[in-house]
């Protein structure tokens, strides 16, 4: 049995699309499991086990995961899934070919940055694997982005138990071949789809904000050096601002193709 | 070995703070762990292992438990420990004591509207435990608080990782009053061993335990206009009520961290 754990948060938006593509795509035995915080219960109908849960994202697929674990066997597949993801074919035969090389596998995101992480967005184990490893998907452990920068993210925690317990994995990487942004609207291995852009419309990425105004080192002294770090400021502001205010417009645009159903919003990204 | 995990976070106030009470009543010998993230790195040298972390309490602590387990013998006992916390006491007589009956022992804030979970404030297991739970700081799991709101928090899937494993924990719970005013989780004693000051690294934020005194909205009239008008006046009243409480809290927050920075046992007598 597969068990599939999926947050939605605060919008229904992709419930309907994502349940549609996983029951058309997904060629084994599957359940699914999520929590839909600031959602109405009624559009819970179409999962199999839906979980109350507050907090961030990570503690929520934690806990998911804590959930399944105690039901279900530990040979079962595990899948996280983000909500705004879905399958655009059989993921199963990739997985399969995947788990037969290593214990884990996952989205890799190299286009954010060189992210080194696995990635909830699209991630499979066993059961027992995940319990095995204490698999946390929350943020804690630092590694270097390509721009030289200690970062963290979801999946970081998740990365250090791998590399502690020596434990492979398969990275997936980003298969589209044509972008409309560099990490949103992402095909990974050809078989998912992650809008990327899904619950929070409007909320730039790491790789981003490396567009956003750079500056030198403060001039002067005083009030001028003041007025100078304040001007800054304000730039850096007006720039998240006009950015943010773009973000969601392709989003929206792609959202609406993908909800009017058939196949040719995928020309747009394959 | 005793291991101690703690963090700070953005602001170095509490680090000799806590590592000189650490130092003075911790009975047995022990290696503290910790992650400054936004401090100048040089107010790690009290600590025997610095770590590079980024991102939510939760995560980092667990982040912690993995490095400590990776070094540690399973049999090695684990402490977790906020950055504002500090023993006042040795408390290692309570935390045998507690160990001989179960697995696990850690605060439960019930000042903090009947928070059901263990918190990190103040938490010990042996690293083995920490590993056969999958121990998990995160919030997730929900439950009913004492006004019939479902909450989560910090310590939230742990409870629920104890609750699935069977596994029984020994709840220490606050020894000293609740302040008549200000934040009802602040300034508080854990089994007349642990000191936590609550809000130590974010003082204005008004939490879950604050927001018990906030004042309720009046009532509402069945007519549109006055009912607006009572809704915009409920909104002034406690954007007020919030700007009032932030600045009491950070006042007396300010005066009770200069109490203790100044030592001695004075700030102390105050509480218990």
């Amino acid at each position: 049995m597969l068990q599939i754990a999926t947050v939605h948060y605060s919008s229904p938006r992709w419930i309907d699309i994502q349940l549609a593509h996983l029951h058309e795509h997904i060629s084994v035995p599957f359940e699914t499991w999520t929590s839909l915080e600031g959602i109405d219960p009624g559009h819970g109908g179409g999962f199999d086990h839906v979980i109350d849960q507050a907090g961030q994202h990570a503690g929520k697929l934690n806990h998911l995961a804590l959930e399944i674990a105690a039901q279900a066997d530990p040979e079962d597949l595990l899948m996280f899934l983000d909500g705004d993801a879905f399958p655009i074919a059989d993921p199963m035969p990739l997985v399969q070919d995947a788990l037969s090389r290593a214990p884990l596998v996952a989205v890799r995101r190299d286009e954010n940055l060189g992210d080194l992480q696995p990635h909830p967005l699209f991630c499979v184990t066993t059961v027992r694997t995940w319990r095995e490893l204490g698999g946390d998907w929350s943020a804690g452990y630092m590694w270097e982005d390509r721009l030289g920068r200690k970062v963290s993210d979801v999946g970081g925690n998740l990365l250090r138990q791998l590399e502690l317990t020596g434990t492979p994995w398969v990275e997936i990487g980003r298969s589209n071949t044509r972008d409309l942004d560099p990490i949103f609207f992402g095909v990974y291995g050809g078989v998912i789809y992650h809008h990327g852009a899904g619950f929070r419309d409007a909320e730039l990425t790491r790789l981003h904000r490396t567009r956003a105004p750079r500056f030198g080192a403060l001039p002067g002294f005083g009030s001028a050096r003041e007025a100078m770090r304040r001007r800054r400021v304000h730039r850096r502001e007006q720039w998240e601002q006009r950015s943010n205010q773009q973000l969601p417009e392709p989003s929206q645009r792609m959202y609406a193709r993908i909800a009017a159903g058939g196949r040719e919003w995928l020309d747009e990204v394959l | 070995m005793l291991h101690i995990a703690t963090v700070h976070h953005r602001s170095p106030r509490w680090i000799d703070i806590q590592l000189a009470h650490l130092h003075e009543h911790i009975s047995m010998p022990f290696e503290t762990w910790t992650s400054l993230e936004r401090i100048d790195p040089r107010h790690g040298r009290g600590f025997d292992h610095v770590i590079d972390q980024a991102g939510q309490h939760a995560g980092k602590l667990n982040h912690l438990a993995l490095e400590i387990a990776a070094q540690a013998d399973p049999e090695d006992l684990l402490m977790f420990l906020d950055g504002d916390a500090f023993p006042i006491a040795d408390p290692m007589p309570l935390v045998q004591e507690a160990l001989s009956r179960a697995p696990l022992v850690a605060v439960r804030r019930q000042e903090s509207p009947g928070d059901r979970q263990p918190h990190p404030l103040f938490c010990v297991t042996r690293v083995g435990t920490w590993r056969e739970l999958d121990g998990d700081w995160s919030a997730g799991y929900v439950w009913e608080d004492r006004r019939g709101h479902s909450v989560s928090d910090v310590g939230g899937n742990l409870l629920r990782e104890l609750e699935l494993s069977g596994t029984p924990w020994v709840e220490i719970e606050r020894s000293n009053p609740e302040a008549p005013e200000g934040d009802p989780a602040a300034f508080a004693v854990y089994g007349g061993v642990i000191y936590h000051h609550g809000g130590g690294f974010d003082t204005a934020e008004v939490n879950r335990a604050r927001r018990r005194r906030e004042p309720p909205a009046g009532p509402l009239s069945w007519l549109r206009r006055p009912r607006v008008w009572a809704r915009q006046r409920s909104a002034r009243r406690r954007e007020r009520w919030e700007r009032r409480t932030k600045k009491e809290l950070l006042d007396a927050s300010e005066r009770m961290y200069g109490e203790i920075a100044a030592g001695g046992q004075g700030w102390l007598d105050e509480l218990v």
